[in-house]
């Protein structure tokens, strides 16, 4: 197999680990780096939704706030517009 | 002779067409989220749920030793005896038997005993203040549970289920609120969440609330609350404002009791 999809998926799996057990402050310095090395590297707002569906999306009950309930969604997404902005005005 | 290089043309399509789809995909989700808001917090739950269960089962100590297991239940059951007995014969144990036996009187027994349920992911794992447990609808588990820990101390309620497991929102969340009764003289009251395990209520300024006075709850169990921690008092406001700890840590929880009458 390619050793980029490799370690591709690689760090899809710690990714996914991290969001498992609520360590967001692992994900998001792992997924902005992956950013960086990889292309179209969805899995990180994909990640991000993930921990909403697990811990957050309480919106519809009133309970908090929408920002609040689709915190990771929104955090993960921003950081890859900014780094898909970075990369495309360094290279 | 020059002549200019055609513009990558695959290698923009590609681009495009990689936009598209994420576009896509993300317009269908968003769709699935809001025409059907538990649909993926449902899938999601029931893939984390087995590790879940795993890291919980290794955490209680599934992998020792069955010599081991076996040495500490009879050990504990001993104890349990013995707990038992002194509560028979002491003055505590006739004022429970004296309660049981006035609320069967009135038609007030509870009958059907509480659900066990292990805590999957809590605080600061689980944000927001919520537990993730492993009963859901298929144990009765719904969005009007009551969720107790030890000694009938209550915490939460469920928020929302599926099939194999729920969550429970702690009523220390933020905004969350509860009928208290506080201190021996029961003054009524609503316990307001404040996030981080704590709560506050505002009573008349003036009532005979102090520091460390018991906070209970104000159903028929009776069961505690918390205590009051501090009495902030204000000459101008009508009220005190009354700041309780719980009487459970919620953030050291493992093993939940859910009423499932309700």
């Amino acid at each position: 197999m390619n050793p980029h999809l490799l370690f591709r998926l690689a760090v899809d799996a710690v990714l996914a680990v991290c969001v498992l057990f609520g360590l967001w402050y692992i994900a998001l310095p792992v997924g902005a780096i992956a950013l960086f090395r990889f292309p179209y590297f969805m899995e990180l707002t994909a990640a991000g939704f993930a921990y909403d569906a697990l811990f957050g999306m309480n919106a519809s009950s009133g309970n908090m706030s929408f920002i609040a309930a689709y915190a990771g969604t929104l955090s993960t997404a921003g950081i890859s517009l900014a780094v898909a902005a970075i990369k495309g005005s360094v290279r | 002779m020059t002549y200019l290089q055609p513009r990558s043309i695959p290698g923009q399509r590609a681009r495009r067409i990689a936009i598209s789809v994420i576009l896509g995909a993300a317009a269908i989700a968003g769709g699935i989220q809001w025409l059907s808001p538990w649909f993926f917090p449902g899938v999601f739950l029931s893939v984390a749920r087995p590790f879940w269960q795993a890291e919980f089962s290794i955490r209680s100590g599934a992998v020792r030793p069955p010599a081991q297991i076996l040495a500490e239940n009879e050990e504990l059951k001993r104890r349990l005896a013995e707990l038992e007995t002194r509560m028979a014969s002491s003055s505590a144990g006739e004022l429970i038997q004296e309660n049981t036996e006035l609320k069967a009187e009135f038609g007030r027994a509870s009958t059907t005993p509480k659900l066990l349920a292990a805590v999957l992911a809590r605080p600061p794992i689980a944000p927001y203040d919520e537990l993730v447990i492993d009963v859901g609808k298929d144990k009765g588990a719904g969005s009007t549970t009551l969720v107790y820990a030890a000694n009938n101390v209550i915490v939460g309620r469920v928020r929302e289920s599926s099939a194999h497991a729920s969550k429970v929102i702690l009523f220390t969340s933020p905004g969350q609120t509860y009928p208290v009764l506080i201190g021996p003289t029961h003054i009524p009251a609503t316990a307001v969440g404040q996030g981080g395990g704590q709560y506050r209520a505002d009573v008349a300024h003036g009532a005979a609330v102090h520091e460390g006075d018991p906070v209970s709850d104000s159903s028929l169990s009776g069961g505690a609350l918390g205590s009051v921690v501090y009495v902030s008092t204000d000459p101008s406001s009508p009220f005190d404002t009354v700041f309780i700890a719980p009487s459970v840590n919620p953030y050291q929880l493992r093993w939940v009791f859910l009423d499932v009458r309700f």
